[in-house]
C-alpha cells in the first residue's frame, strides 16, 4: 500500500515536468518570472523614470552615420516639435547622432558579451550595462544642457517629459 | 513479491523524469525590462511615426542556464494603411533588443490618418512574453494667414497694405497651440493658444532674409502632439532711404526749387510696396549761419502722404519772402546760406513720427539746396 502511494505521489510529481520536459531542452527549465506590471506613461508618467524617457526618446530621434535623407526628414519633423529655435535644433540634432554612435557601439559590445555568457550557460552583467546605458543617457543631457540656450534646454526637458504619455515600461532594472 | 518489485521500479523511473528533483536544478525565471514609445510628427504634410520596442530579460539566478532560448522583439507601425510588424533579430534572453519601425504618409492638412501600434517580445520558449498596444487618429492641422507685418514705431498707416498685425488661423481649433519655431526674437504672438492668434512684430528684431520667422501650431491627438508646417511670416520695416537723382529747378517765387529724389528701402533691402505711405521730416538741430546777415527764415518741417511710393523728393527752396538777403536766384551763386540738422521719417505725416530711416544736414544755398553728411540708416 505504501509503495502504491509512493507510486501515485511521484506520477502527480513528475507529469508536469516530464511533459515540458519534452519541449524543452533538458537544463533549461525556463519561465516568466512576476514580473513588475506594465507603467502606462498616458496614466502615470510620474512612474517612468526620467533615465528611462531620455532613453527611449534618445534612441528613436538619433540617426547614426549611414542615415538616408528620409531619416533626416524624420528626425526634423521629431525635433520640429519640441519648439526649439533653429540653433538649438541644430545642436541637439548633432548631439543626438553621437549618442546614437556610442549607444550602438555600446549595445553591440554587451550583446556580444550576452551572447557569449549564454553560449557558456552563464549570466551576463546586465547591471553593468545598464549604468553604462545610463551614463551615456545622462553625458549626453549634460551635453545638451552645456550647448544649448537655457530657454531650449527648459523647453527640451518639458517636452521629454511630455513624452513620457507615449511610453510604456516594464521592468525595475532601470 | 514480483508485483512490489514492479511497483517500486516504476516509481524510481518516474522520479528520473523530473530534472528539477533529481539533478536538484533550479527554475530559471526571467524579469522582463522592455519599455516601447511611439513618436508622431508631421513636417509639412508628410507625417511621421515611430515605434520602438527596447529593453532585456534578466535571468535569475545567474546559474541559470538559457542556452538555446532566444528573444525577437517586433514593433508594429500601421500609419493610414502603410505599415506592418518589424522583427528584430532572435538574440539571447539578456541581450539588448532595439527594434524601431518608421513610417510616413503624404497627408493633407483636416486630413484624419488611423495610427496603430503595437510591441512584443517573443521567447523561443514561452511565447509571447511581453506586449503593449494602442492606436490614435492623427490629424495634421494647417495655418491659414497673410505673411507679412509691419513695425512703424507705433504707428498703424494702412492696415490693409501695411499690417502691423497680422491673424493666423489653425484648422486644428481652439485645442491648437503655437510657438515661434525660429525667429523668436523678431515676433510677438497675442496668445501661444487658440485656433486665431495675432502676430506682430516684437519691435526690437527684424526679418534679414524673407520668411525667417517660422511659427508652428500643434495639436494634441489623444496621447500624440502633430504639429503643422512651418508658417514663414516676415518681419518688415522701413529701413533706410536710397538717393536718387538730384533736380535743380528754377522758380519765380522762391528762386530755385531743388528735388532730392529718394527711394524708401526696407529692411529686406527691397523697395517699399507702391502703396501710399506717410513719410515726413524733423529738424535735429536749430539754424547754423553761413552767411553772415542772412534772413532766411527757416521752413517748418513737413509732413505728407507719399502716393508715389516707394518714390518720393525733398524739395528744397529758396525764401518765399520778399527782400530777403541774400537774395536767392536760380544759378550762379553757389554760397551756402544756412543748414541744420535733418530726420526723415516713414508712417506717418506727423514730423518725428515713424520709422526713422535717415539723417543728414540740410544746406540752403543761395541757388540750390543739398543734403550733406548723410546717414541712412541713422546711426
Amino acid at each position: 500500500m505504501h509503495r502504491l502511494l509512493l507510486l501515485v505521489l511521484g506520477v502527480w510529481l513528475c507529469l508536469p515536468f516530464a511533459a515540458s520536459g519534452r519541449a524543452q531542452t533538458p537544463n533549461t527549465p525556463h519561465q516568466h518570472a512576476s514580473a513588475a506590471p506594465i507603467v502606462d506613461g498616458a496614466t502615470h508618467p510620474e512612474l517612468i523614470p526620467d533615465s528611462v524617457a531620455y532613453r527611449l526618446y534618445f534612441e528613436v530621434i538619433s540617426i547614426g552615420a549611414n542615415a538616408t535623407d528620409e531619416d533626416r526628414k524624420r528626425q526634423r519633423a521629431f525635433t520640429g516639435v519640441i519648439g526649439l529655435e533653429a540653433e538649438d535644433v541644430n545642436i541637439l540634432i548633432g548631439i543626438l547622432n553621437t549618442f546614437r554612435v556610442r549607444h550602438d557601439a555600446l549595445v553591440a559590445e554587451y550583446n556580444l558579451s550576452a551572447q557569449a555568457a549564454a553560449d557558456r550557460n552563464e549570466v551576463p552583467d546586465t547591471a553593468a550595462f545598464v549604468q553604462r546605458l545610463d551614463e551615456l543617457v545622462q553625458s549626453t543631457r549634460s551635453a545638451l544642457k552645456a550647448q544649448m540656450s537655457p530657454r531650449g534646454m527648459i523647453q527640451f526637458d518639458a517636452f521629454v517629459r511630455s513624452e513620457k504619455k507615449r511610453m510604456k515600461v516594464q521592468g525595475g532594472e532601470w | 513479491m514480483v508485483r512490489r518489485h514492479c511497483l517500486s521500479v516504476l516509481g524510481l523511473l518516474l522520479l528520473t523524469l523530473c530534472p528539477a528533483r533529481t539533478h536538484g536544478q533550479q527554475t530559471c525565471d526571467m524579469i522582463p525590462n522592455f519599455s516601447s514609445y511611439e513618436a508622431v510628427a508631421a513636417i509639412g504634410t508628410t507625417i511621421y511615426s515611430s515605434v520602438e520596442v527596447q529593453g532585456w530579460a534578466v535571468l535569475m539566478p545567474s546559474s541559470c542556464n538559457s542556452s538555446g532560448v532566444t528573444h525577437q522583439g517586433a514593433a508594429y507601425n500601421k500609419l493610414s494603411t502603410v505599415g506592418a510588424w518589424v522583427y528584430g533579430p532572435q538574440t539571447c534572453p539578456s541581450c539588448y533588443i532595439n527594434v524601431q519601425n518608421n513610417q510616413s504618409v503624404s497627408g493633407s492638412p483636416t486630413g484624419t490618418y488611423p495610427l496603430n501600434w503595437s510591441g512584443k517580445v517573443i521567447c523561443s520558449r514561452i511565447g509571447t512574453l511581453w506586449s503593449t498596444t494602442g492606436n490614435t487618429n492623427v490629424t495634421i492641422p494647417g495655418i491659414n494667414g497673410p505673411d507679412t507685418f509691419w513695425t512703424f514705431n507705433g504707428q498703424s498707416p494702412d492696415d490693409y497694405n501695411y499690417p502691423i498685425s497680422i491673424n493666423l488661423t489653425s484648422t486644428g481649433g481652439s485645442g491648437t497651440t503655437w510657438y515661434v519655431q525660429s525667429g523668436a526674437d523678431k515676433v510677438h504672438l497675442s496668445s501661444t493658444s487658440g485656433s486665431t492668434i495675432a502676430v506682430s512684430s516684437s519691435g526690437t528684431a527684424f526679418s534679414t532674409t524673407p520668411g525667417d520667422i517660422q511659427i508652428v501650431a500643434s495639436i494634441n491627438v489623444g496621447p500624440v502632439v502633430v504639429s503643422s508646417a512651418p508658417k514663414s511670416v516676415t518681419s518688415r520695416v522701413p529701413y533706410k532711404l536710397l538717393p536718387g537723382t538730384i533736380v535743380p529747378m528754377c522758380d519765380n517765387d522762391y528762386g530755385y526749387k531743388t528735388h532730392i529724389n529718394y527711394t524708401i528701402y526696407d529692411n529686406l533691402n527691397t523697395a517699399m510696396p507702391p502703396f501710399a505711405i506717410g513719410v515726413n521730416e524733423a529738424w535735429t538741430t536749430g539754424v547754423a549761419v553761413d552767411y553772415l546777415g542772412n534772413n532766411w527764415l527757416q521752413p517748418r518741417a513737413q509732413g505728407f502722404l507719399d502716393t508715389e511710393s516707394p518714390n518720393f523728393a525733398d524739395e528744397i527752396t529758396g525764401p518765399y519772402e520778399t527782400g530777403s538777403t541774400p537774395t536767392p536766384s536760380c544759378v550762379g551763386l553757389d554760397t551756402a546760406v544756412q543748414h541744420w540738422g535733418q530726420e526723415w521719417y516713414v508712417g506717418s505725416v506727423t514730423p518725428g513720427v515713424g520709422v526713422a530711416v535717415q539723417t543728414d544736414v540740410l544746406y540752403r544755398y543761395i541757388d540750390r539746396g543739398g543734403h550733406y553728411v548723410i546717414w541712412s540708416p541713422p546711426q
